[in-house]
């Protein structure tokens, strides 16, 4: 709903087929298996079974008969408004459609499957995992998905170009978590859209976080030894200021710009200094924003120096 | 020799195919069926069952209540002797499904009739003058989804 909130209610999907959930903007399958390639280290979905979601009629509103099929039809109806948010606001996002969702694939790698909602970095594809809390399922959480979404804008960000930003490299992964806030929270106006789902204090943008030392990856590390939610919420937050500040809108635009700038600077330090986004920011604002973004980059950042700022 | 009758009930674990995975939940068969031997350890017959399960999906938002009833006659190939036989069964199903969903002002009850298919297959233990352990798997097709079930039970033979 408008306010936040949730409920069920009828929406319009821009759906080519409900029952098989497929249109212009993503087509939804049962299962299947995200794979790696063993020379490549690239990450494949194959496809599973089509969806098959059984609705009936009531007051011209059509209503799935089972839970899986109120959440695959919610999450389309998530990721296309999304997809009009940021076609409205003038972001190239359209070459990512139409893109694929897969509910329970087999992963190579099990742990993964800790994620309710994921974007699959390569395949633009989402998976879907069943959920055991009693909030709205996080597939059906418009921020979530919208999060989820940002990760697939952050890939195109960082590669559409002749940049090839790792995004396994652990500094990496934080600003894409952090985008990802960064587009859940600024599309919702929302710092803490986590919440209907799953209460997540710590994920939320206000009040402020600040980056310490121990954020940040000091060198290869496996994969789950590093969080980069904490230094992630950092940068969001620093965003929802420069929100506070501004608009959503030019806040988010902002930090679109940023990453795509951070990218095409950082090759040569392998894309680990992402402060660079900060004062990619910084860079592009002007007048009050600009002094205000910089007391906010002062506070979040004490240990960084950012340039342009007093 | 096969015995001629046959009634039993037992509790099963099935999975209800949905919109993109199973719904997994208990429940309980009934079922009566009948056999004639025609050559050696090979009989005839047909069997009907009764299948119900019940699951319920809730978050605060909303509540999906499902209630499920199927009826299935098959008609079987049994193999074996009076201590213990194999039997291998298909036929028709009807399926009805009643769907209850409430939350957010929403409150819809609808029954759904799904025909289909049943293919199952049981081994039958004899005990006591009467009693039959039955173990039973199936596979049913319910209009575009295909549910699958295993179960166990106990009967009495005549």
């Amino acid at each position: 709903m408008d306010d936040g909130t949730y409920a069920l209610v009828p929406r319009d999907l821009p759906l080519a087929d409900p029952f098989h959930v497929s249109g212009e903007v993503a087509t939804g399958f049962r299962g299947g298996a995200i794979v790696v390639g063993l020379k490549s280290l690239e990450a494949e979905y194959h496809e599973g079974a089509r969806m098959r979601v059984q609705a009936v009629e009531e007051d011209g509103a059509w209503v799935p008969l089972d839970e899986d099929g109120l959440i695959a039809w919610s999450f389309y109806h998530h990721l296309a408004s999304a997809r009009d948010q940021l076609v409205d606001q003038g972001h190239d996002i359209q070459p990512l459609f139409p893109l694929r969702f897969a509910y329970q694939p087999t992963f190579a790698l099990d742990f993964l499957g800790v994620e309710n909602a994921a974007y699959v970095a390569g395949t633009g594809s989402f998976v879907i995992m069943p959920d055991a809390f009693d909030g709205v399922p996080l597939a059906a959480n418009a921020g979530v998905v919208r999060h989820e979404f940002g990760h697939a804008w952050f890939e195109r960000l960082t590669t559409a170009g002749p940049i090839a930003a790792d995004s396994e490299v652990d500094p990496v992964r934080a600003l894409n978590e952090g985008f990802a806030d960064m587009v859940g929270s600024l599309l919702l106006d929302d710092p803490a859209f986590i919440d209907p789902s799953l209460p997540l204090p710590e994920r939320h943008l206000v009040p402020e976080h600040v980056a310490s030392p121990e954020l940040y990856a000091s060198g290869p590390k496996p994969v789950l030894s590093y969080d980069p939610y904490a230094l992630g919420s950092v940068y969001a937050s620093f965003m929802w200021n420069v929100r506070l500040a501004s608009s959503p809108e030019e806040a988010l635009a902002l930090a679109a710009d940023a990453v795509v700038t951070w990218a095409t600077q950082a090759a040569d330090d392998g894309y680990r200094d992402t402060d660079r986004f900060v004062q990619a920011v910084l860079d592009a604002t002007e007048g009050d924003l600009h002094a205000t973004s910089c007391q906010a980059a002062g506070r979040q950042f004490p240990d960084r120096v950012f340039e342009g700022c007093p | 020799m096969i015995a001629l009758w046959q009634l039993g009930l037992g509790v099963d674990a099935t999975a209800l195919s949905s919109a993109s995975q199973v719904e997994l939940a208990p429940g309980g068969r009934l079922w009566v069926g009948t056999a004639r031997p025609v050559a050696g350890p090979l009989a005839l017959g047909s069997t009907l069952e009764v299948q119900g399960t019940a699951y319920r999906a809730r978050t605060d938002l909303y509540t999906i209540d499902t209630t499920f009833l199927r009826a299935a006659p098959t008609f079987d190939l049994n193999v074996g002797d009076e201590r213990a036989c194999f039997q291998l069964g298909v036929g028709p199903a009807v399926a009805a499904r009643l769907v209850s969903l409430q939350g957010g002002g929403l409150d819809v009850d609808t029954l759904r009739v799904e025909p289909g298919a049943r293919a199952r297959t049981a081994v039958d233990v004899a005990f006591g003058a009467h009693g039959v352990f039955r173990w039973q798997v199936a596979l049913t097709t319910r209009a575009s989804q295909l549910d699958y079930d295993a179960g166990i039970g106990l009967g009495w033979r005549w």
